[in-house]
């Protein structure tokens, strides 16, 4: 930068001050340019899902039914920190135990909500395994350039559910780029 | 201590405080406010003389008009106008040029410039990026409207504010004699951007249409913030403009319409005083009181008189110093600050008086002061505006770029406007 821009730049500091931050960001409230007016195409979503999640609401079907055509892809993670820490503890039986059944709830928790996706004209994928709720969603966004996140705002809480957007919810959209629906 | 040393320090602490505020490297505030409190201190200007070298009608009227901004700013007033502006232009380039800047020039001519482009740029840069052509002439082009606007009236621009202050001229009397200046000139400057840069200017039918429909989806209303705020605003600022107009008339000085208007916007609105207050650019008003202290000790050391007899010993004529006049403070403009050129220029003009009608004199020391900010990138405040906006946008605007424009843009306009006061108190 040549001296007189930095003079410029160092009177624009002194006469305009904060005000041009201001103004500038009362105007990015309403003027879009057309590339911005444009919906981002959404070819493949990613629901991760547990028990914490409940139920999905109506109206997020009706929002997602708007994707006719696209792929969703049913993601139940099994936190492994939780499944190693009761084997440490109660023993590599007990631990068995846990994992059979929540195998078996995300099972069912993936049986009862495909079919309701599948009638809207989406193809459904269903995914088990034993990960990290936050990494493991934000490694399958970014690395399967998946286009939409669906999440409930209580995925990965704790029993009592004491934030109104999980710990977990709030770090996945930190580090995402991509559109969240979170419901 | 002796008089010439004591006029000495005086003309030292003015010549350190002026190099002080050119260079930048210290708020220009900070340096006039020290530069004051130096004369002050040596007993330069006497305490019981300050009164008299405060220039309180400039003052005031600065702060009112302030207050009527920043109370009327809050209720999206600016940006409704910037839209609509940009949806009468129908995505033609040449109609966004003429149209900002006739808007520019018309809001400048009754408010300060900095606010002016602080709230049109973003919109004229918004437009730009729609059409997908070059920003700099649009950009220069409001530079040049603003300065131009602000020469034209009595508030446009705070040189006028201290010239009609001091010299005891009306707003009518600044808009007849340097309205019609401003008018050519305005239009001969955006002649001669569309000169320049007329291949930057086509856009084709499909991106036209492309910008018709974005700009339909904007709503001006969804600008407004507070529709109540907007109507009163409006009407102060148009009341306060037909009041400036019969304020000779009715007798009073144009700090006290300012004032009134500022009163009565703040009860009608019932905005919060101390919010509107602390917006108040006070380092501005410490800026000109500052000033008003460093003249004066020139003025309390005789050396404005002594410079004023040395100037008259080579000038014979109202028309030789209106050519001086004129053509010193534009030149000095573009390189200095125009308001501390002012302040020093005022006693110098009035000190003149005693051999020779000044009154011309005013209009070619506005006409320079207010123009000569054109010649380059730091010549004016708004320059510098929205050249540092146009910076944070990614526009790229060097001083180089401005300078081959803008010096163009103040010898044609200073020369057009010299012509006009000649032929009006000269003759031909």
């Amino acid at each position: 930068m040549d001296v007189f821009s930095r003079l410029i730049q160092r009177k624009f500091r002194d006469i305009a001050g904060e005000r041009y931050e201001k103004i500038a960001k009362r105007y990015r409230e309403f003027l879009l340019l057309p590339e911005e007016f444009v919906l981002p195409e959404i070819r493949s979503i990613l629901i991760p899902i547990d028990r914490f999640s409940g139920e999905i609401p109506e109206e997020l079907y009706d929002t997602l039914s708007a994707y006719s055509g696209a792929s969703v892809t049913l993601v139940y993670i099994s936190e492994k920190r939780t499944l190693a820490l009761i084997e440490q503890t109660l023993g590599r039986d007990e631990a068995e135990k846990l994992r059979n059944a929540k195998m078996e709830f995300a099972r069912a928790l993936v049986l009862k909500i495909a079919p309701r996706l599948e009638e809207l004209g989406l193809r459904v994928e269903r995914r088990h395994f034993m990960g990290s709720k936050s990494d493991d969603v934000i490694r399958l966004m970014e690395n399967e350039n998946f286009d939409l996140l669906v999440v409930s705002r209580s995925y990965g809480s704790e029993v009592t559910k004491t934030s109104p957007v999980s710990p977990v919810v709030l770090k996945i959209v930190q580090h995402l780029e991509s559109p969240v629906i979170i419901y | 201590m002796e008089q010439t040393i004591v006029a000495g320090i005086a003309v030292a602490v003015f010549l350190v405080t002026y190099a002080m505020i050119i260079s930048e490297r210290v708020h220009r505030t900070v340096a006039a406010l020290f530069g004051a409190a130096v004369v002050l201190l040596l007993g330069i200007v006497p305490w019981e003389a300050l009164p008299e070298h405060l220039d309180l009608d400039t003052l005031f009227l600065l702060i009112g008009m302030m207050i009527i901004v920043n109370t009327a700013k809050e209720s999206g007033l600016f940006e409704f106008i910037a839209i609509k502006t940009a949806k009468f232009a129908k995505g033609s380039p040449m109609k966004v040029l003429l149209l900002f800047a006739v808007v520019t020039a018309l809001i400048s001519s009754v408010l300060d410039n900095v606010t002016t482009v602080l709230l049109l740029t973003p919109m004229l840069l918004y437009i730009t990026r729609l059409m997908d052509i070059n920003p700099v002439p649009f950009l220069l082009a409001e530079v040049f409207a603003s300065n131009i606007g602000g020469a034209a009236t009595l508030i446009g621009d705070p040189p006028n504010i201290m010239i009609g202050s001091a010299a005891g001229l009306s707003f009518n009397e600044f808009l007849l004699n340097m309205g019609p200046i401003a008018l050519v000139d305005l239009f001969i400057s955006l002649g001669i951007i569309y000169l320049v840069y007329r291949k930057a200017m086509k856009i084709s039918d499909a991106k036209r249409d492309r910008i018709l429909s974005t700009l339909d989806e904007l709503d001006e209303e969804e600008a407004i913030r507070d529709y109540s705020l907007f109507k009163k605003s409006v009407a102060v600022i148009i009341g306060v403009v037909m009041l400036f107009f019969i304020h000779d008339r009715l007798g009073i000085e144009p700090a006290v319409v300012a004032l009134t208007g500022a009163s009565v916007l703040l009860l009608w609105s019932r905005m919060d005083p101390e919010e509107i207050l602390e917006k108040i650019e006070w380092t501005a008003i410490f800026f000109f009181m500052g000033l008003f202290i460093l003249v004066g000790a020139l003025v309390e050391t005789g050396i404005i008189d002594q410079v004023a007899r040395w100037i008259l010993g080579y000038i014979g004529s109202t028309g030789e110093a209106l050519i001086v006049i004129a053509w010193f403070s534009a030149i000095s403009s573009a390189i200095v600050d125009n308001i501390p050129l002012t302040a020093a220029m005022i006693p110098l003009i009035k000190a003149m008086g005693s051999s020779m009608n000044v009154y011309p004199l005013w209009w070619a020391l506005s006409l320079g002061a207010c123009l000569g900010g054109n010649g380059t990138a730091i010549g004016a405040s708004a320059n510098v505006v929205v050249l540092g906006i146009a910076g944070r946008e990614g526009v790229r605007i060097t001083f180089m770029d401005f300078l081959k424009v803008g010096m163009v843009i103040m010898f044609v306009t200073v020369a057009i406007g010299l012509g006009l006061i000649w032929i009006r108190y000269i003759g031909v």
